[in-house]
Order: C-alpha cells, then sequence, then structure tokens
C-alpha cells in the first residue's frame, strides 16, 4: 500500500465516523423538546425523570413559568411545599413540544384547615337550604377538595337502628367567597349533569361516607 | 503497520466493514420508535368500558345497560333496581367492575329523589 492508498483510506474512515458521529449527534439533538410549564400560583416543584419512586432522578427544580427541554419519556412533578397534595403530577413527552400547567390541589391537612373555620357556615347553610327535610336526614361534616373552593357532604336518611338509609352527596363552591349549591343531594353524582364541576371533585364526593 | 496491513488487506476490510455496518445499527436501534409507556393517568377507573360484565346481580338489586325502544342495549345509561338503602350498595357494585359511576348516567327505577325540587 503506498502512501496515496493509505491517505485515502484513513480520510475514508475518518469520514465514515465523522458521519456516523454527526448522525448520532443529530438524532440525540433532535430528541430534545421544549416543554414550558406555565405556573399561575408560583408552585416551586421537583421535576423528576420517571414514575417509579426508586428510579427517580432529579431533573431541575421549576419555580414559576419557565421552558426546560427534555427528551422523550415520561416526567413528574412533585410540589416542594408541603401544604400542596404530595401526589405526583406525571405528563409524557412524545416527539413534540407541549406546555403543561403546574397547578396541585392542597394537601388533606391544609384542607382540613380550612375547613375548621367555615363547617359551621357550612353546615347551617346546607340545613337551611333543605330545611323541609332536614328532620328525615343526618347531616355529616364533609369535606374540602382542590384549594378549598369545592365542599362536598353527606345527608343520611333517618332509618331505625337496625336499617341502613339511603346516602346522598350534595356539592359546594365558593364563588367570589360566597358558598352556593353546586349539585343538590343525590345518591350519585354524575359529570353529565354536572359538566361544571371537575370530574375528580364529583368522584371524590361519590366516594363519601354516609352516617351509619 | 504498513506491512501488517499488506498482509492482512482482507482482514482489515471485513473489521472495518464490520465496525460501520455496527454503527449503522446503533444508529438504526436508536431511532427506532419509541414503545408508549402506561401512565397512572392511563390506569385510572374507565367509565363505559364495553367489557364490562353488567348485569350484575345480588338478592338486594340489579344493576343493568339500559334497553332503547327498539330492544337493542343502550350503554350510555345504567338502571338500578333497589330497595330503599340498598340504592349506594349498588352504586359502589359498579366500582368493582371497573365503572366509575361519575363518568356514566344512571337511573334508578322505581324511585323519585326526596330532593327533586331543589334540582337546578
Amino acid at each position: 500500500m503506498n502512501n496515496k492508498q493509505r491517505n485515502t483510506l484513513i480520510i475514508g474512515g475518518v469520514l465514515v465516523v465523522l458521519l456516523v458521529a454527526g448522525l448520532l449527534v443529530g438524532r440525540w439533538v433532535l430528541s430534545f423538546h421544549t416543554v414550558t410549564f406555565t405556573n399561575a400560583n408560583t408552585i416551586s416543584a421537583v421535576l423528576t425523570n420517571d414514575t417509579d419512586d426508586e428510579n427517580q432522578k432529579t431533573v431541575q427544580t421549576i419555580t414559576g413559568a419557565t421552558e426546560v427541554q427534555l427528551q422523550d419519556g415520561t416526567y413528574c412533578l412533585l410540589p416542594t411545599d408541603k401544604k400542596y397534595s404530595q401526589s405526583l403530577d406525571c405528563f409524557d413527552v412524545k416527539g413534540a413540544d407541549l406546555t403543561h400547567t403546574i397547578d396541585f390541589d392542597y394537601s388533606k391537612d391544609t384542607l382540613a384547615e380550612l375547613l375548621s373555620p367555615q363547617q359551621t357556615t357550612l353546615n347551617t347553610m346546607i340545613s337551611a337550604t333543605y330545611k323541609p327535610l332536614s328532620d328525615q336526614y343526618v347531616l355529616k361534616d364533609g369535606e374540602l377538595f382542590a384549594k378549598g373552593e369545592w365542599y362536598a357532604a353527606t345527608l343520611t336518611t333517618k332509618v331505625a337502628a337496625a336499617d341502613q338509609g339511603d346516602v346522598y352527596r350534595v356539592i359546594l363552591h365558593k364563588e367570589a367567597d360566597e358558598w352556593k349549591i353546586a349539585a343538590y343531594p343525590q345518591i350519585v353524582i354524575s359529570k353529565q349533569a354536572f359538566p361544571n364541576i371537575p370530574v375528580d371533585i364529583i368522584e371524590q364526593a361519590n366516594r363519601l361516607v354516609g352516617t351509619y | 503497520m504498513n506491512d501488517f496491513i499488506a498482509q492482512h488487506r482482507k482482514l482489515v476490510v471485513v473489521i472495518a466493514l464490520l465496525i460501520v455496518g455496527g454503527l449503522i445499527a446503533l444508529v438504526i436501534y436508536t431511532g427506532r420508535p419509541q414503545t408508549d409507556t402506561v401512565t397512572p393517568q392511563d390506569t385510572g377507573l374507565d367509565g363505559g368500558n364495553e367489557s364490562t360484565p353488567l348485569p350484575i346481580t345480588s338478592p338486594l338489586y340489579t344493576v343493568n345497560y339500559a334497553t332503547k325502544e327498539d330492544g337493542s342495549t343502550d350503554t350510555s345509561l345504567i338502571e338500578i333496581d333497589a330497595p330503599f338503602g340498598y340504592r349506594n350498595a349498588a352504586v359502589d357494585a359498579l366500582y368493582d367492575v371497573n365503572i366509575n359511576p361519575a363518568e356514566v348516567r344512571i337511573q334508578f327505577n322505581k324511585y323519585e329523589s326526596p330532593f327533586k325540587a331543589y334540582e337546578q
């Protein structure tokens, strides 16, 4: 092999390696997508790259509205402030840019704290609204949901001790700092009948246990 | 080095082809479509699942899809026959067959809500 052949072989080899390396780098660069986080309440949250607790690695902490470059995969957000529910908010990045809103409900403890000073008002309002039926039902203290703007409670039909009565769920919504009935008492509440109530609120209301 | 290449020209060509082939295979492999992953949101209760085993019958209640006027099944509406005190149990039975009561329309037969006057 003379020098010319050797140089040709080396240059050819280098070109092939550069081409392949270029393809790999290009593919890697193109694998990132812009994820825009909107954050109306300026909730600080940790972004992790897996839904599995053991494999989770922190990508970064998100505070306020921001943009992050992420590869395809499943990512999860966990609020850093314990006043928010510590359940993961997961989303998928699949071959395209996306916008994700950071919004967490309050934790059960926070909601219980918010409910305490309002419980009497809420019970009084429900009892007054359904006063003609008040002697037929037992109103049980309910729960606040989301950020405290939704409330649900149960009304259980009064029956003899050995029997069980039907349980009705009622949902209230706080608008302009005033509580209003959002769903009148029903055995089961459906989203078709109340499209303005978030379905997760309806689901939680439907699972409330009555007074037995 | 030149002597080695000259003496093992075929071997060098084969090794070079293997390296290039391996790199091309790597590019193809990394570019393959990603398998869809199941997220927690996807595994929630799914109301109206067509494979749902309705009717549910018990000595106390019956839960079944409604029947249309032409005799066909109306999967958008679930009818419950249950006496006073057992209607909640009938609704709860839907969770056992992966139907979310919040996601479907439910009608109780032979029943009138005492709160009907308060319907919005």
